[in-house]
């Protein structure tokens, strides 16, 4: 009899595929619920070069992030306020789903949305060396080296883990003769966040006659995923700190962010532990 | 004491009567310009046309959509209005109906002020693609919410008062499901302040639709309304 191995009945049929799981509520990946989600692991401080770093691991996506601090003059609105500076490279080698070149509308959405959170998690004005002359720019380069799905909870998690990480100058000198900074060459100085912002993305599945929640959806599972919604939770306070997606009925977006403060907890303490 | 905000407005809850003009553009298929206050934002529909072969869906329509800033060139923001709003359309859009197609929309923001530019946009395109007449699923609209300073929610915010915002949501939802369209969220909120900004959306976004239905009355039905003297 003609039997099918699963790899090929995947790549031929790969929505049939996924739905014969959904049908059991199991994952391709081993999870045994919709609701489980892969567990992250993070490394910081592999990169010596750097103010800080982050590698992080969620199943077979794999991350890396690098944070360099460097000088600059504020803007005028705002003398005391630094920056912050982060950038999502999506780059071919990480997947055969993105081609070389200028990143494309997915990265840089990506970019955009782990940006204008970080913006609310770190305490600008603690960047600050001296008003109206000179603050600190972080700049911040996430890289994934390997891409199986949870594009943003990798990325914002591995930002987040590099920032905590990352030590500045102790003691730094403002010359107002020359308009230059002096810096001490150790560094031992932690930066002070406000938050600790964790994204959790869910995908919207159709199953048993209606529509659920999927935690974590892999690449591979967006064939099934109808659209997708991205909450991200503050692990020390509880609070909501961005929702991205749509497409949701308000019960599933309820229990999203439900859950999604479960996860920021327990994410919250695997990067507490790391230093 | 009358609270009174910075362009004039009396209540928090109060939107500013959007400004609609239809057909604008002779050119294009379908064109709009969608104006909450000084924020606007021009669109234009070509489509259903032929597509660039490698953009070629044996089953439905590929939809493009191109968001231009006012001035300097579009960086990763603007890209991630784009996906936005393409995931609107994409659902939004009876797609299937031209196979092997194209629709492309172009959004130039009009004046800029942040976040209002992402409404005006998604309710700019939709009147587009009605006056182009693309077959849609459902009427969507967009309103924009902030929570301020001193944790009041602020409907339809002006640009001064998103400066000083806690958070801003941008919310947008259709007139037939009761499914949000499309959430964008950024800033920091409580869980209930998030429940009460989805409340005051949804409700100020039936009222958007209605717009959306005078206008198009006022252009389907305009011959009838003029005065023979």
């Amino acid at each position: 009899m003609f039997r099918l191995d699963p790899d090929t009945f995947k790549r031929i049929h790969p929505i049939e595929f996924h739905r014969r799981f959904l049908a059991n509520g199991i994952r391709p990946d081993g999870r045994e619920s919709l609701l489980s989600w892969r567990t992250p692991v993070v490394h910081t401080g592999s990169i010596t070069t750097c103010n800080g770093s982050a590698m992080v691991r969620v199943g077979a996506t794999a991350v890396l992030c690098g944070i360099k601090a460097e000088i600059a003059v504020p803007s005028a609105a705002e003398p005391t306020r630094g920056f912050v500076v982060s950038n999502v490279d999506l780059p071919a080698l990480c997947s055969s789903n993105f081609r070389p070149g200028a990143p494309g509308e997915f990265t840089q959405s990506i970019s955009d949305t782990v940006q204008s959170v970080v913006e609310s998690a770190v305490d600008m004005d603690g960047l600050c060396i001296e008003p109206d002359r000179a603050v600190w720019v972080l700049y911040a380069d996430i890289v994934f080296l390997n891409y199986e799905g949870a594009a943003m909870d990798a990325a914002l998690l591995a930002l987040m883990a590099a920032l905590r990480n990352t030590r500045l100058p102790s003691k730094t000198v403002y010359s107002p003769t020359d308009g230059t900074v002096r810096a001490s060459s150790d560094l031992s100085v932690p930066i002070t966040l406000k938050h600790l912002p964790v994204a959790s993305t869910f995908g919207v599945v159709e199953a048993g006659g209606g529509r659920m929640l999927m935690a974590d959806p892999t690449e591979d599972e967006d064939a099934i995923v109808g659209s997708r919604v991205s909450v991200v939770v503050d692990a020390l306070s509880g609070d909501l700190m961005g929702t991205f997606g749509g497409h949701i009925p308000l019960e599933l977006l309820e229990q999203s962010v439900v859950l999604a403060t479960q996860r920021a907890k327990e994410v919250g303490q695997i990067v507490g532990a790391s230093k | 004491m009358v609270l009174q905000r910075s362009d004039g407005r009396t209540d928090n809850l109060q939107l500013r009567p959007p400004t609609t003009t239809l057909s604008p553009l002779s050119r294009a298929d379908g064109s709009a310009r969608f104006a909450y206050g000084k924020s606007a934002v021009l669109a234009a529909v070509y489509g259903p046309k032929e597509v660039r072969l490698r953009d070629e869906l044996l089953d439905s329509a590929k939809i493009e959509v191109l968001f231009r800033p006012l001035v300097g060139l579009s960086g990763t923001t603007e890209r991630l209005y784009e996906k936005t709003i393409r995931e609107i359309l994409e659902s939004v859009i009876l797609k299937h109906l031209h196979p092997r197609t194209s629709v492309q929309t172009f959004e130039g923001a009009d004046d800029d002020s942040s976040s209002l530019i992402l409404s005006c946009a998604i309710n700019a395109t939709i009147l587009a693609l009605m006056d182009a007449g693309v077959g849609l699923k459902s009427m969507v609209a967009s309103v924009t919410c902030i929570i301020d300073d001193s944790n009041q929610l602020v409907l339809d915010p002006s640009a001064e008062e998103i400066k000083g915002a806690k958070s801003v949501h941008v919310f947008t939802f259709d007139n037939v499901s009761k499914d949000v369209t499309s959430c964008v969220s950024t800033g920091v909120y409580t869980y209930e302040q998030y429940k009460s900004v989805f409340e005051v959306s949804q409700s100020a976004c039936a009222s958007v639709q209605a717009v959306y239905r005078q206008t198009m009355e006022n252009k389907v039905g305009g011959v009838e309304t003029v005065d023979e003297e």
